[in-house]
């Protein structure tokens, strides 16, 4: 396997792993966001810093 | 005294978050894979194909999360239109809405020339076109324009772009679509040869993908749509900004697997393939796809119908769902003024936009009937990428300016990188487009630019006012000059005079000219046609306080009314080109997120100007001023309006700082440093340096002593402020004392603040 083959099937295996990432991360944001009735993006932020 | 009582009509909330995923991935799945994989295949390679969806994948992510926090917040129909208007005014939301009208309309016309090429491919498969008395070209063109033509009547006659049936005919073509892949990826565990198909992996270098990736970006065009179902969906606060991510996952997961299958469908030196597999997919163009997939399903003539009935299926409904769109886009700024009347007409009969389809069918028409596929994908793909690109804009404007005040559903991370990094992109995609269609990089920014013309010409004069729109209530102007301004911000009429009579000596120190300023705050709910009574009483402070300081400088009242006091306030200190802003402050934030208040805080952030702050201010002189200081513009803005505040040869101005273990600041050579600014005498300014571990303790401690605290206002990144907390504002908050917060104009960043 050439070298643009190794490096192009790892970011394809990158992308989807980001997106896959970003999509499971959004899901529980948005779902703790309804939870807590949390409201103004100040509000949020703060509050999913707390979380950490 | 009539009790009004208003009847409020909603649609009853119906559809699901399977119905409204449906939906976005119904627009996606149109054309743009079917098309953009033969011919990426050609330009790119065979593994070209694969990377080209997926790091696309990567770029409608970013700008899906853009869309999901706006439609969560701003849950009302209009999409890149409405977040514009609220974002950037009247003038970016007409360019966003003429952007997305031929964004929407040439993607009509691509999947209707689409429609027309797997159709007559199939015909011409059977040997049935040999009649034909015009070049197969020709026949696709006239196939292309009457299907359009039929989509543009079916419209007018009342079709609906979704719905809950609409949802299972999505699920079936999308279950087409992936039992492709699925073979696709069996047949490669089972045939470990074909995955040499991928040899060489990109034939052409790098550079050729960013062609690519540019030119299929239009098959990512539609999760946009699912903000349109915000007054039908189930809970669309969660809802909506899920389905939007869910879509592009889904279609970005299955374009991968279905370009990864289609080039291992095709077997080396299998019968018909004289050549490598992914020259021989790329030999056919824009219907390599259908080619290639076809060599999976059994029979001569099974697998081309199967494909072909998929096709044209998933284009027909994409094609009826953007003529639906781009009728709709038109037809909301002929609403709205900004296009000529007839793009409102209603048709009495049918009860649809007849003026707006007229008008987007002649795009539709002309573009599917004059030019070449490829050149119909690039202008749809560079559409969509300008329009995307403003979306990304409007995230970071809408957060940064009404974060405070508007409920969002959902808010992305690490705020602003991601729509940043969007637009870098899509810029990057947008400028390499010209390798695949010069025609495209001509109609596109021919388009935008006979939009601006249309705007500054026609519908600057024209546009209706909204009531999202600070009105100017009354304004009674001063002549204008070249001097200091000053704006006085009158929120509380009890207060007013008292204020103003504390501002004098800064606005007599410019030299200033005064603008009185009184935002009246109307609620939501509230018309601001009914807004009079919430004017009265601030007329009456702007009165007393314009007759208290006419006298002594050229003064200027503005009364206007607004949704939101802070901005308001930062939008009159833009417009005004305010040098100082000055305000009351009552004390205790309400909500705990703020630092100073809902009000004050996003002024201090976002004012490009000077800003003073009194809280608890009194009538009387102050004899002794304490100036906390740390370093910093905020600093030297500090030591300068307490000289100025100061009596002259009588105050005693005592520059402060404390010592911890830690730090320790050299407090003489900064006010030597800064001595130029003082109205006093510098020798009326003493330093004074204490020794101590807790220091918003020791300053509440020394300031029990002094009439008067003025600090300036923390310069720290908002996210050092929200983990650590900052000292201004932690003493600025629990001190007693008449205090005065202040913020220096900051240069550069109060010049782009302004402009920008």
């Amino acid at each position: 396997m050439d070298n643009d083959a190794i490096l192009g099937w790892m970011l394809v295996a990158g992308a989807l792993s980001l997106i896959t990432y970003l999509v499971l991360w959004s899901r529980r944001t948005i779902n703790r966001i309804a939870e807590r009735g949390l409201r103004s993006a100040r509000q949020i932020v703060k509050e999913l810093r707390g979380d950490r | 005294m009539t009790d009004k009582k208003h009847i409020t009509a909603e649609l009853s909330r119906e559809l699901s978050l399977f119905h409204i995923t449906m939906m976005g991935l119904g627009m996606m799945i149109g054309a743009g894979v079917f098309i953009g994989i033969g011919i990426s295949v050609r330009e790119v390679g065979p593994g070209g194909v694969v990377l080209t969806f997926a790091l696309n994948g990567v770029i409608a992510l970013l700008t899906a999360m853009s869309f999901a926090e706006l439609s969560s917040a701003i849950p009302r129909a209009g999409g890149a239109y409405n977040f514009a208007r609220i974002g950037f005014g009247r003038g970016t939301s007409f360019i966003a809405g003429w952007m997305e009208w031929f964004a929407s309309s040439v993607a009509g016309s691509l999947y209707a020339v689409v429609f027309a090429t797997y159709t007559l491919n199939f015909l011409a498969q059977l040997g049935l076109l040999e009649w034909l008395p015009v070049p197969i070209v020709v026949a696709r063109r006239i196939v292309a324009v009457t299907v359009a033509a039929l989509f543009m009547y079916v419209n007018y006659r009342g079709a609906s772009e979704t719905g809950r049936v609409g949802a299972f005919f999505t699920l079936g073509q999308m279950l087409f679509v992936i039992s492709i892949a699925v073979i696709g990826i069996a047949v490669a565990i089972a045939d470990p040869s074909r995955v040499q198909n991928f040899r060489p992996f990109l034939p052409y270098g790098w550079s050729k993908l960013l062609v690519t990736m540019g030119f299929v970006y239009v098959a990512f065009e539609g999760f946009e749509v699912i903000a349109q179902a915000g007054d039908e969906a189930i809970d669309p606060k969660r809802n909506i900004p899920k389905a939007m991510l869910y879509s592009v996952y889904i279609v970005t997961l299955t374009y991968v697997a279905v370009s990864f299958a289609t080039v291992v469908a095709v077997k080396a030196g299998s019968p018909g393939v004289d050549t490598a597999p992914w020259e021989w997919i790329g030999r056919f163009g824009d219907t390599g796809f259908g080619a290639a997939v076809s060599k999976l399903m059994p029979g001569e003539f099974v697998g081309p119908l199967l494909v072909t009935l998929a096709v044209l299926f998933s284009s027909t409904s994409a094609l009826n769902a953007t003529v639906y769109s781009a009728a709709r886009a038109s037809y909301a700024l002929g609403r709205d003024g900004m296009l000529p009347a007839v793009f409102s007409k209603i048709s009495s009969r049918r009860k649809t936009p007849w003026g707006a389809l007229l008008f987007t069918s002649a795009i539709v028409l002309i573009v599917a009937g004059a030019l070449p596929t490829e050149d119909v994908a690039s202008c749809a793909s560079m559409m969509f990428l300008f329009l995307f690109f403003l979306v990304n804009l409007c995230v970071i404007r809408i957060r940064t300016n009404m974060g405070d005040e508007l409920s969002y559903g959902f808010v992305m991370p690490l705020f602003p990188l991601f729509p940043i990094l969007a637009i870098l992109c899509q810029a990057v995609l947008a400028v390499n487009l010209h390798e695949m269609s010069r025609i495209a990089w001509i109609i596109g920014p021919a388009w935008v630019v006979t939009g601006a013309a249309v705007y500054v010409f026609y519908s600057k004069s024209h546009a209706i006012t909204t009531e999202d729109e600070i009105q100017v209530f009354e304004e009674e102007r001063a002549p204008v000059g070249d001097e200091y301004r000053v704006m006085v911000a009158v929120a509380n009429p009890e207060n007013a005079l008292a204020l103003v009579r504390n501002t004098y000596k800064l606005c007599g120190a410019k030299r200033a000219r005064v603008e009185l300023l009184h935002m009246v705050e109307v609620p939501d709910q509230v018309p601001l046609t009914d807004a009079e009574e919430y004017m009265m009483r601030g007329k009456e402070a702007i009165v007393e306080a314009m007759l208290y300081l006419l006298p002594r400088f050229p003064i200027s009242t503005t009364v206007r009314y607004c949704r939101n006091m802070a901005r308001g306030i930062v939008s009159a200190v833009r417009e005004k080109e305010t040098d100082m802003l000055i305000m009351g402050w009552h004390g205790l934030p309400k909500a705990h997120e703020f630092r100073l208040g809902s009000t004050i805080d996003p002024i201090i952030e976002r004012t490009p100007c000077n800003v003073v702050i009194f809280k608890q201010w009194s009538n009387g002189d102050f004899k002794r001023i304490l100036v906390p200081l740390a370093g910093g513009p905020n600093g030297a803005f500090a030591l300068e309006v307490a000289s100025i505040l100061a009596e002259k040869g009588e105050s005693e101005l005592v520059a402060f700082s404390v010592a911890t273990e830690t730090t320790r600041f050299d407090l003489e050579a900064f006010v030597r440093e800064h001595r130029d600014r003082l109205y006093v005498p510098p020798d009326q300014v003493r330093a004074k340096v204490v020794a101590g571990r807790n220091v918003v303790g020791t300053i509440l401690e020394e300031a029990q002593s002094y009439d008067l605290i003025v600090l300036g206002a923390t310069r720290e990144p908002l996210i050092n402020q929200v983990t650590r907390g900052s000292i201004p504002e932690a003493v600025a908050r629990a001190c007693k004392k008449p205090l005065v917060m202040v913020k220096a104009s900051s240069g550069v960043r109060s010049w782009v603040k302004r402009w920008i």
